[in-house]
């Protein structure tokens, strides 16, 4: 008793609502079980981790040290174990570095290469994990397989790749790393910095010559001006200050005025200077940076016009910072207390020194 | 005579061996045992450095770690006035009977020994040789005797007692001379009570912690682990370290903040602070400096470099 | 007559039936992305060395702006959980928004606050601000002092005082993990186009919390706060997780979510009488604005969502205060949805006009109305006797059932990465719950959110009020 307002009837309504609850229901007890089956699987592999742990944390600690041989440590993990023992070596690994961490090397060589496969497995985490452990424990042996993944389709395994090079191997690796950089250009750039400026001072002269060799593309350039300025390495002031006399790409140049306020000196102010009175804001802001770092004492006026006339906020606090930096307080104080409104900026920022 | 020796020693055990030389050409009675216990001190002279435990027990000693404890060697209804005495001064007594002297000695490595020199169990002059002979570096050594011809005492001071004193004792003397030593003695605080040198230790990585504490325990040292800094700093005060590591990056209390406020503390003022981090900017270095930090030790770290760095900072505690 | 009649009921059914399906399909197919993304996930952040990223100098400055009114009971505590994260350079900004107890007072105390200086990054206009303080013992902790002005406001007022690239909004009543930000940073380093990212925000109650740090999970006493985790649980994971892989999302809660701070500014701020026109929603309204603000700017602007940083957030527990909860959350929605309408299946704005703006503004917002219609439709269908009981039976049955599914593979899918309910038990618990929620829960909950929109509609007239009671948020 429907008349035409249901287009089907109610027996086949009925039949497929029956058999769509029964589906529905079935898939429900399916979820079900697996998420019990997933608890069950997680509990054993708990129970199989702790056990592991138990019988190598004892053993690990002082293996590493030296204290007792890694063979008696090797007795005690299954060949079956291999990855979880990596995974434990990674945990370690880590934290070290020096003679124990040479140790952990020995450890781990036995089952490294099941690594190697894995390295090209389809999925992209597997490789990003297998080229990880291959990079804290297996360089340089199986260099060959890290720089291959540099060149990975998948973007993620290629910055482990990069961050394993040159956190494992040193400056060593940083060319093929440097050739590749324009990869991560959406990557944050102090962070790929960071990550350069861990391979250790020794990374300095390649860096400089990425600076200024063009074959490079911009965006790497600026990061090797960063990675320099992290550093604090002293001979790229001269670099940066030779390419600042030309003209530059303006982030290009934000950076290698950065990179002059941390490590220049006062024979490269000539080179920053013509920056104070750039269009472009974020320029002119870096040179005052310049400026309180060599500047001279007529630089000092510049900057107090600045603070107060200049367009740009962020351009003034820069300018106010550098009086700070380069012994200005006593101007700044006046500054402070003038009946301007950029007064309270200075305020500010000599307040700022209070707290360290 | 070897090079083992120390002149003052040389002097001694020939003095000694000139008397028990006439004391056997005069026929007297335990000089043929005398002489005998002279001779073995000499040839074990030659004999080169020991190995194995008394070595380290020695080295402890030599340390001045083993500053706690006193080994009293004899009977012990005898020996208690002794520690009676020595009580004011906080030294653990531990009471042994001549057979079982060395052994104790060995496992005790006390800083004071008191040695009966005649008992019903032996003569405390085997002990002696036992434990203080040349050419081991002389531990503090007392001879105690009811009666003491100047023979013996000769033949005692030669086998490396420190002091012969006579009963009865006064034990005002015997704390006096004991607390001389105590002063004299070239390692500074930590107090008596303690034997080991503390270290607090803050960090929160358990990994990080298990490799520091295992590295420092096994150098000796006694480890105090906090995983966060405000639970290190309110313990600071009662567990009164010798050094201090804080890792910079911790929740509730980081590093620097723990490092400014351990510096305003009065028992911390001087104390050797290492900061424990792998910040590798400049102005946090700075920063640690000026806050008051005496070392900087980047993550990841090797046990070897750290342990020097540790090392160095309590150097001048350690007795070289 | 009766023809119209069973013109209009069968179309009105047949809408419904429509909406049920696509609601559902649509659901599982969420379910299923949010499948696929998580496995992917967990084993993507095996490779994440939190240490690492802690100690990294690469990891950029973030301001926590906290706003608060009349908190006094717990703003100090709070505060000491913010300065308890762990994160190398950050900032806490609590805005007391016209508190008129002792919060102030409190805060000085506590932290032994002074006047600083300050000077604004940005000009939103906001409430007059009365001053700065800073503390001595923390120089990290500043506090604005306003007037009154409303939760959006007080945001508002914290961004033109923060100084950092990245800025992240929490809850009074947020309590952070110690690593969240570590965590909910990560989108902003892989990908520079990020302008925000959110995590997932879980049920407090029932869980032990010492000085702000959970430090055992459980479950909540009551049935109704544990129906809530089951829900939230499909919310967030099922969910968020599904829209965030698709670069879709539209909610960020405003318990806990990082932003970057240019783009907020850009947007416009927080939405308030002041800026566009308040809202009951301010934290939704912000991010379908940013992303409206993005591709109109032509701007890449890349929405995350991730699921291992985590909040939690006190839920009610009583219907009353759960109604009411829900029904303003549902009011939020009409009017983020509404007031940016022109998104709706343009191509410009990308997946979210296409896809998600849709989903949100037929299956989420007009879905209470829908269903609340489709129920007196057919209960007029039976008694009218122009369709057996027994087919609007098996309708509902099968409705109900395909919920239970869903809830049912939420449970599924925390099991299968984050198991943050360790005890055996409870995880029986989350499945019976997955199953009673579909038996008077849900109902309920959508009669409350039908309340919601019929308010929304009815608010255009009472507008101007500003909401001065307190900040509990929607998820």
């Amino acid at each position: 008793m429907n008349g035409g307002l249901l287009l089907w009837s109610p027996e086949s309504v009925l039949a497929a609502a029956l058999v769509t609850i029964t589906f529905l229901l079935a898939v429900t007890a399916g979820f079900m079980l697996v998420a019990l089956g997933l608890r069950f699987k997680n509990a054993h592999r708990a129970a199989a981790w702790a056990r592991r742990e138990a019988a190598w944390d004892p053993l690990i600690v002082d293996v590493a040290h030296g204290l007792r041989p890694p063979e008696d440590l090797l007795a005690l993990v299954d060949p079956r174990e291999a990855l979880p023992f990596l995974e434990y070596l990674l945990r370690y690994a880590r934290r070290l570095r020096g003679p124990e961490l040479t140790v952990l090397h020995r450890l781990a060589e036995p089952f490294l290469p099941r690594l190697v496969g894995r390295a090209s497995h389809r999925a992209q985490p597997v490789r990003a994990l297998a080229v990880q452990a291959l990079g804290a424990l297996g360089l340089p042996p199986y260099e060959d397989v890290v720089i291959a993944a540099l060149d990975d389709p998948a973007p993620y395994v290629a910055l482990v790749a990069c961050k394993a090079l040159v956190q494992g191997g040193g400056d060593r690796y940083l060319e093929p790393v440097l050739a590749r950089l324009h990869r991560f250009d959406h990557l944050r750039g102090s962070f790929l910095a960071a990550m350069l400026a861990s391979t250790g001072p020794g990374a300095g002269p390649a860096l400089r010559r990425a600076l200024v060799e063009a074959p490079y593309p911009v965006s790497v350039r600026i990061i090797a001006a960063r990675t320099l300025m992290e550093m604090h390495d002293l001979p790229a002031a001269d670099v940066a200050a030779d390419l600042l006399r030309h003209p530059q790409d303006r982030e290009l140049a934000a950076a290698l005025l950065r990179l002059l306020a941390q490590v220049g000196r006062p024979e490269h102010r000539p080179a920053a200077r013509p920056y104070l009175e750039d269009e472009d804001f974020v320029l002119r802001a870096m040179a005052c940076r310049v400026m309180g770092a060599v500047g001279t004492a007529e630089d000092q006026e510049v900057l107090a016009r600045m603070l107060f006339g200049d367009a740009s906020r962020w351009v003034a606090i820069n300018a106010a910072h550098a009086l700070l930096v380069m012994g200005g307080q006593v101007r700044l104080r006046a500054l402070a207390g003038a009946a301007h409104e950029r007064a309270s900026l200075a305020a500010q920022v000599l307040a700022a020194v209070h707290h360290l | 005579m070897s090079g083992h020796l120390d002149s003052h020693a040389v002097w001694l055990l020939r003095r000694a061996l000139d008397e028990a030389r006439s004391a056997v050409a005069r026929g007297e009675a335990g000089a043929e045992r005398r002489m005998e216990r002279l001779q073995r001190v000499v040839a074990r002279a030659g004999d080169g450095p020991p190995e194995g435990d008394t070595r380290a027990a020695l080295d402890a000693l030599a340390r001045g770690t083993a500053a706690g404890s006193v080994l009293l060697v004899g009977e012990e209804v005898r020996l208690r006035p002794v520690a009676a005495a020595l009580d004011p001064l906080g030294l653990t007594p531990h009471y042994a009977g001549f057979p079982g002297a060395e052994a104790a000695w060995r496992r005790i490595a006390p800083f004071l020994t008191v040695i009966t020199l005649e008992d019903t169990g032996g003569d405390g002059r085997d002990v002696l040789v036992d434990i203080a002979g040349p050419p081991l570096p002389p531990p503090l050594c007392l001879i105690i005797a009811r009666a003491l011809d100047p023979a013996t005492r000769w033949e005692c001071l030669a086998l490396g007692a420190t002091r012969c004193l006579t009963e009865p004792l006064d034990p005002t003397e015997l704390a006096i001379l004991t607390a001389s030593y105590l002063r004299s003695r070239a390692s500074p605080p930590p107090p008596l009570q303690r034997p080991e040198r503390r270290i607090l230790l803050a960090e929160d990585d358990a990994i990080t912690a298990r490799l520091v504490v295992h590295l420092l325990e096994r150098k000796g040292f006694d480890v105090h682990h906090f995983s966060d800094g405000q639970a290190a700093m309110d313990a600071a005060e009662a567990i009164d370290a010798d050094l201090v590591i804080l890792d910079v990056n911790m929740p509730r209390l980081d590093g620097f903040t723990a490092l400014a406020q351990l510096r305003s503390l009065h028992r911390y003022a001087h104390r050797p602070i290492v900061l424990f981090t792998s910040y590798d900017r400049e102005e946090e270095k700075v920063r640690a400096f000026m806050l008051g930090a005496n070392d900087y030790i980047t993550k990841p770290f090797s046990g070897g470099e750290f342990l020097a760095r540790v090392m160095r900072l309590l150097e001048p505690a350690s007795a070289r | 007559m009766m023809d119209v009649l069973t013109v209009v009921l069968t179309t009105v059914n047949v809408t419904v039936i429509l909406y049920f399906v696509s609601l559902n399909v649509g659901y599982l197919v969420l379910s299923s992305v949010a499948f696929g993304s998580l496995q992917r996930y967990v084993m993507r952040i095996k490779t994440f060395d939190l240490e690492e990223r802690l100690l990294s100098t690469g990891s950029p400055p973030i301001t926590i702006l906290a706003p608060s009114y009349n908190e006094a009971k717990t703003c100090v505590d709070s505060i000491r959980a913010l300065l308890a994260l762990k994160y190398p350079t950050y900032e806490i900004i609590l805005i007391n928004d016209g508190s008129t107890d002792d919060s102030l007072s409190r805060l000085t105390d506590a932290f032994s606050l002074s006047p600083a200086p300050r000077l604004p990054t940005a000009d939103l206009p906001t409430a007059p601000i009365a001053s700065v303080y800073r503390s001595d013992i923390y120089p990290n902790l500043w506090v604005i002092d306003k007037t009154n002005g409303g939760k959006a406001d007080a945001l508002n007022a914290g961004l033109n005082y923060c100084e950092t690239p990245l800025v992240c909004a929490v809850d009074a009543d947020s309590l952070l993990e110690r690593d969240a930000l570590a965590r909910i940073v990560r989108p902003f380093l892989e990908d520079d186009r990020t302008v925000a990212a959110g995590g997932i925000v879980r049920i407090a109650n029932g869980c032990q919390v010492e000085a702000g740090i959970v430090t055992k999970v459980g479950l909540p006493r009551t049935l109704l706060g544990r129906l809530q985790v089951v829900e939230y649980l499909r919310a967030f994971l099922a969910g968020r997780m599904a829209w965030g892989s698709l670069n879709a999302t539209l909610i960020i809660s405003g318990a806990f979510g990082l932003f970057r701070r240019s783009a907020v500014v850009g947007a416009g701020g927080y939405a308030t009488a002041l800026t566009s026109g308040a809202t009951v929603g301010e934290d939704m309204e912000l991010v379908v604005r940013l992303r409206r603000y993005c591709s109109e700017q032509g701007i890449p602007g890349r929405v995350s969502f991730i699921p291992d940083p985590v909040a939690w957030t006190e839920c009610p527990e009583t219907i009353r205060v759960l109604s009411r909860q829900r029904d303003r959350w549902q009011r939020g929605l009409v009017e983020s949805l509404w007031r940016h309408r022109a998104m709706l299946l343009r191509p410009r704005y990308g997946a979210v006009g296409l896809v998600a703006f849709p989903f949100f503004f037929f299956l989420e917002m007009l879905g209470p109305a829908i269903e609340m219609v489709g129920y007196v439709a057919f209960g007029v269908t039976v008694v009218t006797g122009l369709a057996s009981p027994l087919f609007v039976v098996t309708f509902f049955g099968v409705a109900v059932i395909l919920g239970l599914t869903l809830s049912v593979a939420a449970v599924a899918l925390e099991e299968m990465t984050f198991r943050r309910y360790p005890r055996v038990q409870d995880l029986f618990w989350l499945l019976v719950l997955a199953i009673i929620e579909n038996f008077g829960y849900r109902q309920a909950s959508t009669l409350w959110r039908f309340r919601g929109v019929v308010a929304a509609l009815r608010r255009k007239r009472a507008w101007g009020v500003m909401e001065r009671s307190g900040f509990s948020r929607p998820p």
